[in-house]
């Protein structure tokens, strides 16, 4: 898949959305199984951006279009995870290519991780993890809705 | 992936783009009604239009950095013989007809809460994009959002500035930017 996101299950083996087959309406990320989800990853120009762990999760895309034009482009990515009670500390692993976080209720040194306390006023919120399209930067932050 | 439609009629045909026709100074163009929906299964979210120099062929009479440049100039002017440029207006419903006043916009409120004019720091750039009113449809009930089958109105119009002297056509090419989940 060159571009698209994948969602893993507890209970199923992982969907693939590939850019290519949601735009044919093949596949939707909100009319697919939304329940049991344990990650979700999403592939942009070659790279990666990952959740991991058992929860609630949604993605969206920011695009644009001109008047008169039938074109889009993109202009963000996002991927989010619903925070739970026992997400203590957000654990973020990078490489060159792929930006993976995940969420632990303890921590352990490693000098290749970066550990982000989660403050408890999180619970129930929106972690996001948003690539920007044209640049590829990532950033995080919490919102009340999906 | 979802497709957005602008036409000039209720679902009507897509356009290609929107010729305010020719402006003597001091003038303002008949105002250009126009309707914009989507055929996606969930809403479309953080909708927002900006402006931002012409893309694509330029064919203006000058370049298309230029027109930007003086277009938002002429919104930023707070002296009434230099103010002008494209206003949008998204109270479709409660402004029918051309009159400076009820769309409540000059030379000294460049921006209200259902309208404004391309300035500086307000729709002209995606940064400075201005969220879509509730106003702009019947079916929309959260400023930005447009639901599954809504169709959304808005009134676009020109004022070109009485002490403008360069004639010339002028071309900038208006945004919408969007959020939608498949």
């Amino acid at each position: 898949m060159k571009s698209g996101w994948i969602k893993k299950y507890t209970n199923k083996a992982p969907l693939l959305g590939a850019d290519t087959d949601v735009y044919t309406g093949k596949v939707s990320w909100s009319k697919t199984q939304l329940d049991n989800m344990i990650g979700a990853a999403l592939q942009h120009k070659g790279k990666i951006i990952e959740i991991a762990g058992v929860g609630n999760y949604w993605q969206s895309d920011t695009l644009q279009v001109e008047i008169g034009s039938t074109k889009k482009s993109f202009v963000s990515r996002r991927l989010k995870k619903q925070i739970l009670s026992e997400n203590k500390f957000l654990i973020i692993k990078e490489t060159p290519n792929k930006f993976l976080c995940y969420f632990a209720n303890s921590i352990k040194k490693d000098p290749n991780i970066t550990v982000v306390p989660v403050d408890e006023k999180s619970i129930g919120k929106w972690f996001t993890l948003e690539m920007k399209a044209g640049n590829l930067a990532i950033a995080y932050f919490y919102t009340d809705k999906p | 992936m979802v497709a957005i439609i602008w036409s000039l009629t209720s679902q009507g045909s897509g356009i290609t783009d929107l010729d305010h026709g020719s402006l003597e100074n001091g003038e303002s163009s008949d105002i250009a009604n126009v309707f914009l929906r989507h055929d996606g299964n969930n809403a479309i979210t953080d909708c927002s239009f900006y402006f931002q120099a012409k893309t694509g062929v330029y064919s203006g009479a000058f370049t298309a950095a230029a027109d930007f440049a003086e277009i938002r100039g002429w919104g930023d002017a707070s002296v009434i013989a230099d103010h002008g440029g494209v206003q949008i207006n998204m109270d479709p419903t409660n402004n029918t007809s051309y009159n400076v006043s009820t769309w409540d916009l000059d030379e000294s409120t460049k921006a209200t809460a259902v309208a404004f004019t391309m300035h500086t720091g307000t729709g002209d750039s995606v940064n400075n994009s201005v969220l879509l009113n509730a106003n702009m449809s019947a079916n929309m009930n959260i400023n930005g959002e447009i639901p599954v089958g809504a169709e959304a109105e808005f009134m676009v119009r020109w004022n070109i500035p009485s002490s403008e002297d360069a004639a010339g056509a002028r071309q900038i090419t208006q945004t919408l930017q969007f959020t939608y989940t498949s």
